[in-house]
C-alpha cells in the first residue's frame, strides 16, 4: 500500500505562495498573541486554585455567596463540564493568603452547605515569588532548547539548514501559541512542555528533509539545487506524512479521551504536529532554496 | 546466518532483564491491589473474632511484603496520578539571626521529617530544594491534617497568668487610650469590674470592653468566638498600652451553653519554662474529674530531668497562682497550681473526641519545634479520585491511540508492519523497564509522553521502510535493499531523534515534578526507540530474508 505514489509536486516553484500562507498564519498568530493574549494558569500568575466536587448539584450563585461570606468576593468561579467548581484567587503579595485559601474555603463550605458532602479534587497555590521564578525557568528552557537545536543542526548540516530549521520551528511555535490564544487555552507548565515537544518534533521533520537534500546534492550533480530540493521533498513526502499520521493518531486519541489537563497538552501537540508537518514539507527546504539563490555559495560544476 | 545466534541471545537477555526489572512494579500495581481487595473481603466476611484475627495477621504480613516492594527498583506513580499533597515550604527568616537563618533549613527539614515519619506515610519525599526551601510530597494523605502537622511551629511555653481583675483593668486602660486617640467612642464605664458585665449599658460601643460576654465565669474574661478577629485587631492597635512585661493571649474556641466563646488571658511575657525541655508526649483519654472533658482526648507530656527540676521550682514558688500552657501562642489551659509538682508531668487538654488531634499534637511535640514559622509558597495537591480518573482515562486514550497505530502499520506495510509493531511492543516494554530501573516517577504528562513515543516509535521504521521501498524500485535484491535502506536511514534517524532529546533536556530544566517526569520519559523513550528500530527490526529482517530466501520483497 502506498499513500502517495511517486510524486513530483512543484513545491519549490510555488514557494512564494507557501511563504505567503505562512506569513499570514504567523502574522495572525502574532496579532492574536499581542491583542488577545493568553489565559495564564496559576503556575505563572501566582495565586490559588481549588477544584471542588459536591455530592449533589449546587448552584454557582450559592458558591459565590459562600466566597463572599469569607471575604473572597474577588475569586473567580468556573464550572467544568463534569459539574466541578474551579475557584481561583489572586496572589497576595504580602500576606501569602493564597496558601491557606483552601483551608479557609473548606471551613466555609462546610458552614454554607450543611449536609452536602464535597471533595477537594485539586489544590494549587503558587506564591508570587515562585511564579516569577518559574517564568524565568521556562524562558531559559525555551532558549536552551532553541539554541541547542540551532547548534546541533548547524554542526551536523550547515548554517543555512540550521537557520531554515529554526525559522520553521519559530513558525510552528508561534502558530501553536496563536491557536492556544484563539481557543483560550490556559498556559500551564504542562502546556509549555507540549510546546517544547512540538519544537523538537518540528525539527525532527525538518531534518529528514534536509538530510535528503544533503545526500542528493552529493549524488546528483547535474541538476540545480532547487530541483534537487524539490525532488527530496517529494521523496520524503510519504515518510513525513505517515509519521505525522501515527503521532496524530495518538495525540488525537488523547485529545478526545484523556482528562482535562492532558487534553490541553494534546491540543497543543495536535496543532503542533499538523503545522510542523506543513512547515517541513512547504517551508524548510524552500527557505534553504531561497537563501541559496540569494546568497549562492554552493558552487557546483 | 553468522552471528544470528549471538544477536538472538542478546535480545533474549535484554527482554529477560527488562522482565526482571518490571516484575516488582508488576507485582505492586497489578497483583497487590487484587490481593488487597480479597483480604478486605475476607476480613468483612470473618464470622468469629479468631477468624478476623487470622486475617489481620495475614494483612500485617501482606503489608510488610508491600512495603518491601517499595525498597526495590519500581516505577513510582506521581502525585498527580495517585493523589496526595505536594507543598514547597519557605522559612520565615524575618525573626532569625544570620547564623540561625543559615541553620534553619536543615533544622526544619529534620523536624518535619521526624513528624512525617511518626505520622506514617508510604513513600514520603522530604528534601531541601533551591534557596533553602523544603519540598514535601506525601502520597494519599488527608491534606488538612498533614498540613497541620507540617506547619505547626510547636512552640510550647509555660507562662504565669494574671488574675481576671487585672486583665479587665488593663483592657479598660487600653480603651481609654484608644478613645483619646479617637479610634473608638467615649468610654462611659466608671465602675470597676462588676460581673456580670453588661455590655449594652456600661461601656462604649466598639470598645474592647464592649466585646466581653456578660456570662463570664469567675476565672476568665470571655468574648464571643465570632468577635475574635475584630477584638484582636483592636487589641493590637493598643499594643503600646499593654501593661509592661505582660501580653494578652487567647484560648481556643470553646462551646458553652450560650454559644462559642474564646477566653482572654493576661500572661507574663517572660516564659517560666520552654517546651524544648520536653522528654516525651503521648495522647490519651482524659481521666480527670471535669465532666465536660469526659471522653475527650488529651496529650500527656513529661519534661526531661532539667525541665522537671525547673518545673518543680516554679510550681513550688507559685502555689495558688495559675500557670498557662501556651502552644503556638494559644493558651491551651491555665490550671491553678495546687502544690509543687516534682515529676515534671503535665497535660494539654484539647477539644478532641476522635483522638486524631491529640495524636497529631503528640507527634508534633515529640519531634520538636520548628526553628521559625514556615509558609507554603507552592502547593499542588491532587485528590485521590481525580488522580484515579486521570489514570483511567489516560490509559484508555493511550491504548486506543496505540491500537490505531498498530493496525495502521499492519495495513500499510504488511510484513514490515508486523516487524514495526513488534518493535513497538518491545519498545514500550523496555521503556517501562528502564523507568523502573531509574526509579523514575510516572506522572500524567509522563503517561502522555509514553503515548507519544508510541506514535514516534514507528518513525524510525517508517524511515527505513520508505528507504527500502525506494531501493527496491531501483531494482535491488531484497537483501541489498534492506541493507542499504538501513544504512542510509540510520544517520537520519539519529539526527532526528537527537534534536527531540535536546528539547527533552531543556524541559528537564523547568524542573517542576510532572514536567520533569515527561522529559525523562520522552528522552528515555527516544533512545530506546533508536535501538529497537535499528537493531531489532534489522536483525529480524535479515533473519527473515535468509530463512525464507525471499526473492520478492513487498513492503
Amino acid at each position: 500500500m502506498k499513500l502517495f505514489g511517486t510524486t513530483n509536486i512543484a513545491f519549490v516553484k510555488n514557494r512564494r505562495i507557501f511563504f505567503l500562507i505562512s506569513a499570514l498564519l504567523v502574522l495572525t498568530s502574532i496579532l492574536l498573541i499581542i491583542f488577545r493574549g493568553f489565559r495564564y494558569g496559576v503556575d505563572f500568575t501566582g495565586g490559588g486554585l481549588v477544584q471542588i466536587r459536591f455530592s449533589q448539584p449546587v448552584k454557582i450563585d450559592a458558591v459565590r455567596a459562600a466566597l463572599t461570606a469569607m471575604g473572597e468576593s474577588g475569586a473567580s468561579i468556573q464550572q467544568t463540564e463534569t459539574g466541578d467548581f474551579l475557584i481561583r484567587v489572586k496572589p497576595q503579595e504580602k500576606t501569602g493568603a493564597e496558601s491557606n485559601f483552601s483551608s479557609r474555603l473548606r471551613q466555609q463550605l462546610a458552614v454554607s452547605f450543611p449536609g452536602i458532602a464535597f471533595e477537594v479534587l485539586r489544590d494549587e497555590a503558587v506564591g508570587p515569588r515562585i511564579s516569577r521564578e518559574l517564568q524565568g525557568k521556562v524562558l531559559i528552557a525555551i532558549l536552551i532548547g532553541m539554541i541547542g537545536i540551532l547548534i546541533y543542526v548547524s554542526f551536523r548540516f550547515d548554517f543555512r539548514f540550521g537557520t531554515g530549521a529554526v525559522l520553521a520551528l519559530v513558525h510552528d511555535t508561534l502558530i501553536v501559541l496563536g491557536f492556544c490564544s484563539l481557543f483560550n487555552k490556559e498556559i500551564t507548565t504542562t502546556l509549555i512542555a507540549a510546546i517544547l515537544t512540538v519544537i523538537g518534533y518540528s525539527v525532527n521533520d525538518s531534518i529528514v528533509v534536509s538530510d535528503r537534500i544533503r545526500e542528493d546534492t552529493k549524488k546528483i550533480r547535474k541538476e540545480s539545487f532547487a530541483e534537487i530540493a524539490n525532488l527530496a521533498i517529494n521523496k520524503t513526502l510519504n515518510r513525513t506524512v505517515i509519521t505525522s499520521l501515527t503521532t496524530l493518531f495518538v495525540s488525537v486519541a488523547l485529545l478526545i479521551l484523556a482528562s482535562a489537563e492532558i487534553r490541553d497538552f494534546a491540543f497543543a501537540m495536535t496543532v503542533g504536529i499538523i503545522f510542523g508537518t506543513y512547515s517541513s514539507i512547504f517551508i524548510v527546504a524552500n527557505l534553504v532554496v531561497e537563501m541559496e539563490q540569494r546568497f549562492p555559495t554552493r558552487r557546483r560544476r | 546466518m553468522k552471528g544470528a545466534r549471538i544477536k538472538l541471545a542478546i535480545w533474549l537477555v535484554v527482554v529477560l532483564v527488562a522482565g526482571f526489572l518490571l516484575w516488582p512494579s508488576f507485582q505492586l500495581y497489578i497483583i497487590i491491589p487484587r490481593q488487597e481487595r480479597l483480604l478486605k473481603e475476607r476480613l468483612a466476611a470473618a464470622a468469629t473474632v479468631a477468624d478476623s484475627q487470622t486475617v489481620i495477621n495475614e494483612i500485617n504480613e501482606f503489608n510488610r511484603h508491600k512495603a518491601s516492594l517499595y525498597e526495590k527498583r519500581i516505577i513510582h506513580l506521581g502525585l498527580d496520578l495517585v493523589g496526595g499533597m505536594h507543598v514547597v515550604l519557605d522559612i520565615d527568616r524575618s525573626q532569625l539571626t544570620e547564623e540561625e537563618a543559615r541553620r534553619a533549613p536543615d533544622l526544619a527539614l529534620e523536624v518535619i521529617r521526624n513528624r512525617i515519619d511518626q505520622f506514617g506515610v508510604f513513600e514520603p519525599t522530604i528534601q531541601k530544594t533551591d534557596k533553602g526551601r523544603i519540598l514535601v510530597q506525601l502520597p494519599g494523605v488527608d491534606r488538612e491534617r498533614a498540613l497541620n502537622i507540617i506547619k505547626q511551629p510547636a512552640h510550647l511555653t509555660f507562662q504565669l497568668v494574671e488574675e481576671k481583675a487585672k486583665a479587665y483593668d488593663a483592657l479598660k486602660t487600653i480603651d481609654e487610650k484608644l478613645q483619646a486617640l479617637g479610634l473608638i467612642g467615649p468610654v462611659t464605664d466608671t465602675t470597676s469590674l462588676s460581673p456580670p458585665v453588661d455590655s449594652s449599658k456600661q461601656v462604649a460601643p466598639g470598645s474592647l470592653l464592649s466585646y466581653l460576654r456578660s456570662e463570664t465565669d469567675e476565672l476568665d474574661l470571655m468574648i464571643a468566638a465570632e468577635d475574635t478577629a475584630q477584638f484582636s485587631n483592636l487589641l493590637n492597635k493598643g499594643r503600646d498600652y499593654w501593661p509592661q512585661g505582660y501580653e494578652f493571649r487567647f484560648g481556643p474556641v470553646e462551646t458553652e451553653q450560650y454559644g462559642k466563646v474564646v477566653r482572654i488571658y493576661l500572661l507574663k511575657s517572660e516564659p517560666e519554662l520552654m517546651g524544648t525541655r520536653l522528654r516525651r508526649a503521648e495522647p490519651s483519654i482524659y481521666q480527670g474529674t471535669d465532666l465536660e472533658r469526659a471522653n475527650t482526648w488529651v496529650v500527656n507530656f513529661e519534661l526531661d530531668r532539667e525541665g522537671a527540676a525547673k518545673f518543680a521550682q516554679i510550681t513550688g514558688r507559685n502555689v495558688g497562682r495559675r500557670l498557662a500552657i501556651v502552644l503556638d501562642g494559644v493558651v491551651r489551659s491555665a490550671p491553678r497550681i495546687q502544690e509543687r509538682i516534682p515529676n515534671g508531668r503535665g497535660q494539654i487538654t484539647l477539644n478532641d473526641r476522635r483522638g486524631d488531634k491529640a495524636k497529631d499534637l503528640a507527634i508534633v511535640l515529640n519531634s520538636g519545634a520548628l526553628p521559625a514559622p514556615v509558609i507554603v509558597v507552592e502547593e499542588r495537591s491532587i485528590g485521590a479520585s481525580l488522580g484515579a480518573d486521570a489514570i483511567r482515562r489516560g490509559i484508555i486514550a493511550s491504548v486506543v491511540g496505540a491500537v490505531i497505530v498498530v493496525i495502521f502499520m499492519l495495513v500499510y506495510y504488511g510484513i514490515g508492519g508486523v516487524l514495526a509493531d513488534l518493535a513497538l511492543f518491545l519498545n514500550v516494554f523496555i521503556l517501562l523497564a528502564a523507568l523502573a530501573a531509574l526509579r523514575a516517577t510516572l506522572t500524567l504528562p509522563g503517561l502522555a509522553g509514553i503515548a507519544l513515543t508510541i506514535g514516534m516509535a514507528v518513525d524510525a521504521n517508517v524511515l527505513v521502510f520508505e528507504r527500502i521501498r525506494e531501493e527496491l524500485q531501483f531494482g535491488k535484491t531484497p537483501m541489498a535493499a534492506v541493507d542499504s535502506g538501513y544504512q542510509r536511514a540510520l544517520v537520519t534517524i539519529i539526527d532526528a531523534n537527537a534534536t527531540t532529546i535536546i528539547t527533552a533536556i531543556a524541559l528537564y530544566f523547568i524542573g517542576s515534578g510532572p514536567v520533569r517526569g515527561f522529559a525523562i520519559t520522552l528522552a528515555v523513550g527516544l533512545i530506546i526507540n533508536v535501538f529497537t528500530a535499528v537493531f531489532l527490526t534489522r536483525f529480524i529482517f535479515d533473519w527473515f530474508l535468509a530463512r525464507f530466501e525471499v526473492k520478492n520483497l513487498r513492503i
